[in-house]
């Protein structure tokens, strides 16, 4: 996988190895599974709790939590006749892997304006 | 059960010598364009602060920011915090500049302290980073998508 930084004034990229980039992208760069991701952050939920937090169709909510876990960011866990969405452990771990990009970046940053101000 | 989370470590190579580095690295009206946080001192025991929510940031709102703490300033070679959210223990950033060069410094960064938090401790650090989720990883992560 190759991770750009945002800001067009730094160059580093950070290059891992993970196969369904592709996948997790397009997991990532829609607004509605952003924000399933993060209502999720904050513990498991069954799908009926998690369709109430959005206006869209439930449907299309059913097709968003099938990318998102086709893309391993989920995980679905049946406790009786519940089916419980939970973020996915691995998502921890890309987590601090994107924390260390956030700090590439700052460092990034201060190496721009390290560089300039001694000219 | 997850496996316990290893120190963040991350440098960078800046061609400029490591007093000016250290300047920057330090010094208020620097920090705050290279790390964008809030508050800003250079004096031991300072707490300054990271801000996620940039229309809190315009207001001087520091609700639910990470708090940082400076605990070291040994000029021009080590600059440390804490970076942490109050109730959950602390992480800890250091910065060290060495001088590889005459006109060159090398900066490391490490983020270490995550091994504190136990397995059920883990929702605790997902709040703790959920804002870069938002504000910051995701916008990038969009970006590298739409580029392709």
């Amino acid at each position: 996988m190759t991770r750009r930084c945002g800001d067009g004034t730094i160059g580093n990229t950070m290059v891992t190895n993970s196969e369904p980039k592709d996948v997790v992208f397009r997991a990532l760069a829609d607004p509605v599974r952003r924000e399933i991701l993060q209502s999720l952050s904050a513990g498991s939920q069954p799908v009926n709790r998690l369709a109430g937090r959005f206006t869209i169709s439930r449907p299309a909510i059913s097709r968003h939590l099938k990318l998102l876990k086709q893309a391993n960011l989920i995980g679905l866990s049946e406790v009786g006749r519940e089916n419980l969405y939970y973020l996915k452990d691995d998502a921890l771990r890309q987590l601090a892997a994107w924390l260390e990009t956030f700090w590439n970046k700052k460092l990034s940053a201060l190496k721009a304006l390290a560089e300039k101000d001694s000219k | 059960m997850i496996e316990r989370l290893r120190n963040i470590e991350t440098s960078i190579e800046i061609n400029a010598s490591r007093e000016h580095v250290w300047k920057i690295l330090t010094e208020p009206e620097y920090v705050v364009q290279w790390l964008g946080c809030m508050r800003y001192q250079n004096t031991l025991g300072h707490v300054f602060y990271m801000q996620q929510d940039s229309q809190k940031r315009q207001a001087d709102d520091v609700s639910g920011a990470t708090h940082c703490r400076i605990d070291t300033l040994t000029a021009p070679e080590v600059f440390a915090f804490s970076w942490y959210h109050p109730g959950t223990p602390e992480t800890r950033v250091e910065i060290q500049l060495k001088a590889s060069a005459p006109r060159q410094t090398s900066v490391t960064l490490v983020h270490s302290g995550w091994d504190q938090f136990e397995p059920e401790q883990i929702r605790a650090i997902r709040e703790m980073l959920a804002g870069g989720w938002s504000s910051f990883v995701l916008p990038q992560l969009k970006q590298a998508a739409e580029r392709g």
